[in-house]
């Protein structure tokens, strides 16, 4: 075998093994549940970067997450290949910081909402998850036919402008999950 | 023959692109702090117009590159003339525009590199950090004084005397410890026992509704209320069997959190920046050449037009001056700009039209001295031996008539006719010979105004009633119109080319016969238009139509059309025609309006 090819395998081998470790650091499980029609979702993300978190929050710096979602109706029939249509897109995201006068790690919703946590590993777990997050404009009567893609993006430093530039590059303190998808109908429970 | 100049296309699609360009960067400048904010967002807008920037236009810019400058080895490689001129330029316009980037690029690079790594940015680093701290030590010590006070031993006595004489609890707290500015007592049921503040801003201290903190006693966190942050602490208080909730607490100075909160917002920019300044740096200068390379990209594809531009003129005159050479003065150079090279190829059409006309008219002379020659010498030779030919005749004549009256009747009858033959020959050479002598002497044009409209119709009315099949239609001709010419030479001109037109319909037909106003170059010109719907000139003989002494009509001299031409040519004018077979021939006459 040639030199070439054989660093070629190299290559591959190492670039896979980022890959399954990456997939296996950072990951999203994701539920829904229906309340009165409406479609709520949970999220919950496991993720490698506890330390990195807490380091930039003691810093003074602050944290970001993102979760992404898209529902999605199959399409059938003739024009199937035409691929599924996108019918919403939600992309909640929550900042994170520490608040050195009170001595508490803050974590701001998009809501606007501010809950202060004293311990670091209940902010940590609670920072990490979406609950109930009620779908909008989805209906539990139309969700059959319906399929739901959730990624979760944790950034250790949340980045202020003008560094905001250097989101184009690949940054270490970004944890990202692999896309979940998930049948929207009851009882779903998916990793 | 015309030369155009080809680029204009090519010059459209760099303009369109340097517009695009200047107006993408524009937008850039315009909302820069907005792009910034969303660039981390995935904001459509933004990407599309920095993917279209950094990648899209320098990647058109590099094609066009590439095409223009393997055309331009290929001009090179076929030696084709200018090539080595036009790659010399390039080359002078490339250097001037690195001679302007090189070193804008330096010092903006060293520019950020400085910025980043100032003095100032560390200082100001360290201030911001230094703030902070004493903010955070200002605000823990206040909050630990209140939280040790209310933690002291030395409280309970202090408020002893709250149910029956707050007031003097008040004084005595205020004794105590002066930092204290409000005091809130609850009785057991939550209901507002006593409420006392030091000033304005520490009334809001007050707390409204008890059942809120009642199962919160000690340090309670800190409350922010528009531009004032208040600190609290809860005191249970029993006497006895009676309980009272103690409230009491301070006001940080207006503005504290919102000062803090700036602070923290500075500490996070100058952290980050001390975190990612390398690859800050870095990423800024990689931008910074992102959006400045396809400025240098379409500068230099801007030298190869610009190149193309200075050398199609000359290229063009260069072309143009060697066909002159060779005789072709038919050729002109098309030119779409105002500047000096355009004067310049002004200046060569008009010297070669001049040219042109001087050589056309040159010719016509020569030819035209030619034949006088020719019908002088013609005249004088055949003219010559005519005389005694005519004198024998009419002496045969004579004294036939003497001796009629002896001879038999078959002589007579002979001679009669022989001599009437030579007679009438020798009168139809004469005639012939006068036609001749009468081109050769064809005075000068003694040109007054003319109505044109006049001139038409009594030229054509000799020739109306000629025929029952031929039509003569006269139209389009202004009752107004006055040329300059003589009268009785273009009298002669429309009789030979209406009976030309005559000759050319033997089974009948219609004569169109009319006049418009046209402007050549500076000068007006009357243009007489006289149509038949004839046989048509057979194209061989097109050529020699207007040569004298040509004729396809038996018993004709040929001098006709020479005469009209010579007429024509004489009134500074042009003739020519048109003319297909079976369908009929129009000849086109342009008389200048003025006199020269």
């Amino acid at each position: 075998m040639k030199k070439t090819n054989c660093f070629l395998i190299f290559l591959l081998i190492i670039f896979g093994c980022v890959i399954l470790f990456s997939l296996a650091a950072d990951r999203a499980v994701a539920g829904i549940s229906f309340y009165n029609e409406s479609v709520a979702l949970t999220v919950t993300f496991t993720s490698s970067g506890k330390q990195a978190v807490l380091e930039a929050l003691n810093d003074g710096l602050k944290s970001h997450i993102t979760f992404s979602i898209k529902i999605y109706e199959r399409s059938e029939g003739l024009f199937a290949f035409l691929g599924d249509r996108l019918v919403a897109e939600y992309n909640p995201s929550s900042v994170a910081y520490k608040d050195f006068f009170d001595d508490e790690y803050v974590i701001e919703s998009w809501r606007g909402e501010k809950t202060g946590f004293k311990s670091f590993e209940q902010f940590f777990k609670t920072f990490l998850t979406l609950n109930d997050f009620i779908l909008q404009g989805i209906e539990e009567s139309e969700v059959s036919g319906y399929y739901m893609l959730v990624r979760v993006q944790l950034d250790s430093v949340k980045l202020i402008p003008p560094f905001t530039i250097l989101s184009f590059l690949p940054f270490k303190g970004r944890f990202l999950s692999p896309w979940v998808r998930m049948e929207l109908s009851p009882s779903t429970y998916h990793q | 023959m015309r030369i155009k100049y080809s680029g204009r296309s090519s010059s459209i699609i760099l303009l369109v692109l340097v517009i695009f360009y200047m107006l993408l960067i524009g937008i850039i400048i315009l909302f820069f702090q907005q792009i910034i904010l969303t660039i981390s967002r995935s904001n459509p807008f933004t990407n599309i117009m920095i993917f279209t920037i950094i990648i899209i236009l320098p990647i058109i810019l590099l094609i066009a590159i590439i095409y223009n400058v393997i055309k331009l080895l290929k001009e090179r490689t076929s030696k084709k003339s200018g090539a080595r001129f036009k790659t010399r330029l390039i080359l002078f316009f490339i250097f001037i525009a690195l001679l302007s980037a090189i070193p804008q690029t330096t010092l903006s690079i060293i520019f950020i590199n400085s910025v980043l790594n100032s003095e100032v940015v560390i200082r100001m680093s360290d201030v911001v950090n230094n703030a902070l701290s004493i903010a955070l030590d200002y605000y823990n010590s206040k909050s630990m004084n209140l939280e040790k006070f209310g933690k002291s031993d030395l409280l309970p006595y202090l408020l002893r005397e709250t149910p029956t004489s707050p007031e003097k609890v008040w004084q005595t707290l205020r004794d105590v410890n002066p930092e204290i500015q409000f005091l809130q007592v609850f009785n057991s049921n939550g209901e507002e026992y006593y409420f006392t503040a030091e000033n304005q801003d520490a009334e809001q201290g007050r707390w409204e509704n008890f059942s809120d903190i009642s199962d919160k006693l000690g340090k309670l966190p800190k409350d922010e209320r528009g531009d004032i942050t208040i600190l609290r602490y809860l005191y249970k208080l029993t006497l006895g069997r009676r309980t009272y909730f103690v409230l009491f607490g301070l006001v940080l100075p207006k503005g504290f959190d919102q000062k803090t909160t700036q602070l923290s917002a500075a500490r996070e920019l100058f952290t980050q920046l001390e975190l990612f300044k390398d690859t800050f740096q870095f990423v800024i200068i990689i931008f910074y050449c992102l959006f400045s390379f396809p400025i240098l990209l379409l500068a230099i594809l801007v030298s190869f037009f610009l190149a193309e531009e200075i050398i199609r003129p000359i290229f063009n005159l260069e072309i143009a001056t060697e066909r002159v050479a060779q005789g072709d003065f038919s050729i002109r150079i098309l030119s779409r700009s105002s500047d000096e090279l355009s004067n310049l190829i002004k200046s060569f059409n008009r010297m070669v039209s001049e040219l042109e006309i001087s050589k056309k008219k040159l010719l016509q002379a020569e030819k035209i001295a030619a034949w006088q020659e020719i019908a002088q010498r013609l005249a004088h030779e055949i003219k010559n031996p005519l005389t005694p030919i005519k004198l024998s005749a009419q002496r045969i004549q004579r004294k036939y008539e003497d001796l009629k009256a002896h001879d038999n009747e078959e002589l007579k009858k002979v001679i009669e006719s022989s001599v009437a033959a030579i007679i009438g020959e020798v009168e139809n050479l004469n005639k012939l010979l006068k036609d001749f002598s009468d081109f050769a002497k064809l005075p000068e044009p003694r040109q007054e105004k003319i109505n044109l409209k006049k001139l038409v119709k009594e030229a054509a009315s000799l020739y109306n009633n000629i025929a029952s099949n031929i039509k003569i239609e006269i139209k389009n001709i202004d009752a107004n119109i006055l040329v300059f010419i003589d009268y009785n030479q273009f009298k002669q001109v429309f009789a030979n080319l209406l009976l030309n037109a005559i000759q050319a319909m033997p089974s009948g037909g219609t004569i169109f016969i009319r006049a418009d106003l046209v402007k050549k170059e500076k000068t007006n010109y009357c243009r007489i238009q006289v149509r038949d719907t004839g046989v048509g000139i057979e194209e061989s003989i097109k050529q020699s139509v207007f040569d004298p002494y040509f004729t396809t009509k038996k018993g004709g001299a040929g001098l006709g059309l020479s005469i009209v031409e010579r007429i024509v040519f004489d009134h500074k004018g042009n003739i020519w025609f048109e003319s297909q077979k079976n369908i009929g021939t129009t000849f086109f006459i342009d008389i200048p309006m003025e006199k020269e």
